[in-house]
Parts: structure tokens; C-alpha cells; sequence
């Protein structure tokens, strides 16, 4: 199931669960410095 | 490996996906362009929030995140603190070459009255407008104090930056 997560910042990915969980994690890390697990980034994440 | 890993956000805050901990990073992302100072980053025109771990110096984290995401800056420095978003939020000023953030959102900076303390208490409330204009009076401030600063800075921004000075130190 297709699932989005927003960010503060304005940034938002929409995408299966997999990619959505590397895309979080690499926005956090590149962008904003945050370690974010697997399980944070998929219960940040709603049905798109 | 030196320094502190940095901190997973709390689970807690998971949702928000919102930068926290103790100390953060604000960075404002400023460019002197054809029609004047404009605020721009990665996050859009907005202030930029990075988490600074323990143990880690908040200058080298953020130098470190603005050559990733936007290059190399043509000055950064700290500009002010102040608690906020939960923790000390560190402000820091990062000047770059319009061309190399080009693809980025800009907005035009206005000028803010300062948000003002008592003598020995902080202001009760700080917005953004603020922030920036201090960042830019002490900008206006290290262009004359600081060699390196002044030497960084075309000579556009020396001309602007005239106008954040206070009035003694105004060529009249």
C-alpha cells in the first residue's frame, strides 16, 4: 500500500513501504541530521 | 569514529517528523541577488532545521550540512540563540552565491523591528522577521570587525549591509 510522509519542512514522499522507509531515512539524515529507524519512519507514514 | 552518534528522534515525536533534542541548528540561508537579500535553503524560503547531537560541535555539523546540500558558503557564522522548539535553538547565517542555490525557493528579506528583553530577561516571544534581521546586524557588524568576513563578502554585500548598521556608524 502506497503510504506519504510530510515532513516539517515541506518535504514529502509518497511510495511503497520499502522506498518510503529509505527516503525518510535519507531525508532525515541528509537534510536535517536525525538518525530515524524503520520503525519511526513507518509510524510517521499515513495511507497516501 | 570520533564525537557522539547522533540520537534517533524520540518515538514519541515520530509523527511530526520534526527536527528536536536539546540543541538545534537554525540556519538561515541568505543570497544577495539582482532585486536585494532573499531567503532560500533546502527547506524552501524558510529557516533551516538541523539536530546537532551531544558531544558534536553545532559549526562543524552545520558547516558540514550546507556543503551537502547547497555547496560551499561564502560566510557562515553564528548570529544567536535563544529556547525554543523545545530545546536552545543556535542561529547561524550562511551567505551564498545565488548561482549556486539557483534551483531554490527565494523570498524577498523586509526589515523587522527587534524583538526585544528586559535588561536582563529574553523577549517573551521571537519570530522569524527578528531573527533574521539580527543575523543581518551582525553581519552588518562582522563586515567591519572581521578581516576574514569583510575579505569573503563581494562587494555588494558590503553595500547593503550599510543599511543594518546602527545610526552612529552610518556614513551620513
Amino acid at each position: 500500500m502506497t503510504k506519504v510522509v510530510r515532513c516539517d519542512c515541506g518535504w514529502r514522499v509518497e511510495a511503497e513501504e520499502e522506498e518510503l522507509v529509505a527516503a525518510v531515512q535519507e531525508h532525515g539524515r541528509t537534510v536535517h541530521n536525525m538518525e530515524t529507524t524503520r520503525e519511526q519512519a513507518l509510524a510517521m507514514a499515513e495511507p497516501a | 569514529m570520533t564525537g557522539v552518534e547522533p540520537q534517533p528522534a524520540t518515538l514519541a515525536d515520530a509523527r511530526a517528523f520534526t527536527v528536536d533534542g536539546p540543541v538545534q541548528a537554525e540556519i538561515l540561508t541568505v543570497v544577495l541577488d539582482a532585486d536585494g537579500l532573499a531567503l532560500t535553503g533546502p527547506c524552501g524560503a524558510e529557516p533551516w532545521y538541523v539536530e546537532v547531537p551531544q558531544g558534536e560541535d553545532p559549526m562543524v555539523v552545520v558547516a558540514r550540512l550546507v556543503r551537502a546540500n547547497l555547496g560551499e558558503p561564502v560566510v557562515l557564522h553564528s548570529t544567536s540563540w535563544r529556547t525554543s522548539r523545545g530545546g536552545v535553538v543556535l542561529t547561524f547565517v550562511v551567505v551564498m552565491d545565488p548561482a549556486a542555490v539557483a534551483g531554490l525557493a527565494r523570498a524577498r528579506i523586509g526589515r523587522a523591528a527587534l524583538a526585544r528583553g528586559g535588561a536582563s530577561t529574553a523577549p517573551p516571544r521571537v519570530d522569524t522577521g527578528p531573527v533574521v534581521e539580527h543575523g543581518l546586524r551582525h553581519l552588518a557588524w562582522l563586515v567591519r570587525d572581521d578581516p576574514a568576513v569583510a575579505e569573503a563578502l563581494p562587494a555588494g554585500w558590503h553595500q547593503v549591509l550599510t543599511g543594518y548598521l546602527p545610526e552612529p556608524f552610518r556614513h551620513l
